[in-house]
């Protein structure tokens, strides 16, 4: 990996740092330097392919682009930080306050407790990381067939729309940019292909996934828990492998996680707009890293609709997803062929399969099946998930609502990947049998955060809240 | 003074749940990755399957046009998950250009799996029915060839 490469993540990556600071330092909400340097890489990234790719259609080719777009990130990551040194946001002292405040709350010896074994199974699951791109370095056939390749196809092709044929619709060329274009864009400024890139950003959006769910359990149930929750996310070997695998399930889990906790949160806000706007970010990037992401942007939106007073929180919303979901509109009104769920089957074909029971059957079966066994895990996942959430529970009122608010957004995610699978034109089990577990793999960061709301450091309590009085 | 006992006993959950996720952690983990240890030191310094066929394929690169589509004549075993790969891999190495299964397009890629080399020389008309009305276009050390169609 080189410098330019680097550069190319880490530039986006601080400037998304200094937009989350300013976004949030803004409001009196309880988010800090912690909770945004762990939501930033995964975000500046998302955006950067989506600048880079209006770029790349700008110029059509990637030496302009690349110039243009280091630009871009050098000017506004520049005059982010001369913004930030001339007019500090406010919330900075009260945000180590507030950290301090929730590390207090926790009891020391479980403390250390918690972060040995979090580093413990952070340090084998960075080894089994490491292992597994020795021994694969291309990825997992997935990685490889579709996600590599297509990054490959983007650097190296004259005509950079060139690989969007339904030719080679066995590798989905309709799939969302935002993890072949963040490759293709860091190859394009190291200006050579290293298999380094793709396994690095698989570890960038892991890393930030634990960091995402362990800063954020901590910073409301205190870091006891935060740190368990962070254990119970890495004990689940197929995440841990998945991890590993260089697709794009770990990318998209990423943003279901931020999209989800972010708008849990939003809830009962004095003023949730920072939270909506980084949920909606979060979500139209969703949608910008595989199909799936459209059904969570969906959803999202639906819920905030529903939830929403005078229609200023759709328009936080619509303000985070807006890049993203116009990329994305570009992308697939423009360059990319239709899906294999809808052009190879008639819109009667597709019902009929809907409500054809024996399909529904086999998907029900299927699920009942892996979901307890998911994770390679002694008992299972879920269950080991479920313990050790049931020996901290300590819930109240909030924490219930906010772990039932987002379970309940799992579950409907769950429920349209089962109405996917129930359309599919492809052969059912296989379908199921061949992406079942990264399906859970996106969810698994997700449930792990809604279930640990019910647990607690201590006695149940929301240290620093700026909540609305209800 | 009745928040005590009740602290302690919390305080025990949280270490039972540490040690329970610890354990479940470690044994879920282990043995996979002692497994994949025990392959790396099985490797040695040889190369990955997928790096190892797209180099096969990669040698290909100087002889075939820049883009467009190129076909490439499938085994008789097609689709087994081997040759599902190799003709995967093929398209990986060979991006931008688009392979194809099939003799439609003018160039086209021929793995020994799928046609055993039959003396052929270099524009001489291929022998193996499947080709008919291609030539020999250009042969490589590893086996795979390409057949170009003659006018």
């Amino acid at each position: 990996m080189t410098v330019g490469s680097l550069l190319a993540l880490l530039v986006p990556a601080l400037a998304a740092y200094l937009v989350l600071r300013r976004l949030w330092g803004g409001s009196r909400a309880r988010l800090g330097r912690a909770l945004a340097a762990a939501t930033a890489p995964g975000l500046g990234i998302g955006f950067a392919s989506c600048v880079y790719f209006l770029l790349l259609l700008l110029t059509r080719n990637h030496h302009s682009a690349v110039r243009l777009d280091a630009g871009f990130w050098i000017l506004s990551t520049v005059g982010l930080l001369a913004y930030d040194v001339i007019a500090p946001g406010a919330s900075r002292q009260r945000a180590n306050a507030e950290d301090d405040a929730a590390a207090r709350a926790s009891w020391g010896p479980a403390l250390v407790v918690t972060v040995a074994g979090l580093l413990a199974l952070s340090a084998l699951a960075a080894a089994s990381f490491w292992l597994h791109w020795t021994l694969n370095p291309h990825g997992e056939w997935d990685a490889w067939a579709i996600w590599n390749l297509r990054a490959r196809s983007l650097l190296t092709g004259a005509d950079w729309t060139a690989p969007f044929s339904a030719a080679i619709g066995w590798s989905h060329p309709d799939y969302p940019l935002l993890v072949p274009l963040t490759v293709a864009r860091s190859w394009a400024y190291s200006g050579r292909e290293s298999t380094v890139v793709p396994a690095v950003i698989a570890l960038i959006f892991s890393m930030s996934s634990i960091a995402v769910v362990v800063i954020s359990v901590g910073r409301l149930r205190g870091w006891t828990v935060g740190l368990l929750s962070g254990m119970a996310l890495l004990i689940a070997r197929t995440y841990v492998f998945q991890s590993s695998c260089q697709c794009a399930d770990q990318p998209i889990g990423f943003f279901i996680l931020v999209a989800i906790v972010f708008l849990t949160m939003s809830q009962g806000e004095i003023d949730p707009r920072p939270f909506l706007v980084t949920g909606g970010a979060a979500a139209g990037l969703a949608a910008w890293t595989k199909n799936e992401g459209a059904l969570l942007l969906v959803l999202i939106f639906l819920v905030a609709s529903v939830l929403a007073r005078r229609g200023r929180a759709l328009l936080s919303l619509t303000a985070g997803a807006a890049v993203p979901v116009l990329v994305l509109a570009i992308f697939k009104a423009g360059l990319s062929p239709s899906n294999y769920l809808f052009d190879q089957q008639t819109i009667g074909e597709i019902a009929g399969k809907i409500f054809a029971t024996g399909r529904s059957a086999i998907v029900i079966d299927q699920f009942v099946r892996r979901i307890p066994a998911w994770g390679e895990v002694p008992g299972g996942a879920l269950a080991g998930l479920g313990l050790a959430v049931a020996l901290t529970a300590s819930p109240d009122r909030r924490s219930a609502g906010r772990a039932a608010f987002a379970l309940m957004l799992v579950c409907a995610m769950f429920i349209g990947y089962g109405l996917v699978y129930l359309i599919t034109p492809a052969p059912l089990e296989w379908q199921i049998a061949t992406s079942f577990d990264r399906l859970l793999t996106q969810l698994w960061p997700t449930t792990v955060w809604a279930a640990f709301q019910l647990s607690s450091s201590g006695p149940s309590r929301e240290a620093g809240s700026s909540r609305r009085v209800t | 003074m009745i928040g005590v006992p009740w602290r302690v006993l919390f305080r025990i959950r949280v270490l039972l749940a540490a040690a329970f996720l610890l354990w479940a952690g470690l044994s879920a983990g282990m043995r996979p990755f002692l497994a994949d240890w025990r392959s790396s030191a099985a490797k040695g310094d040889r190369a990955d399957i997928i790096s190892r066929e797209a180099t096969r394929f990669a040698l290909l690169v100087g002889s075939l046009p820049a883009g467009g589509t190129v076909g490439y004549l499938p085994t008789d075993h097609w689709p087994a998950a081997d040759d599902v790969r190799r003709f995967y891999l093929a398209e990986y190495a060979l991006t931008p250009r688009i392979v194809v299964i099939g003799t439609a397009p003018e160039f086209v890629i021929v793995v020994p799996e799928a046609s055993v080399e039959d003396g052929e020389s270099v524009g001489t008309a291929a022998r193996d029915p499947r080709l008919a009305g291609f030539v020999l276009y250009q042969r490589f050390s590893n086996g795979v060839r390409i057949f170009r169609r003659f006018a």
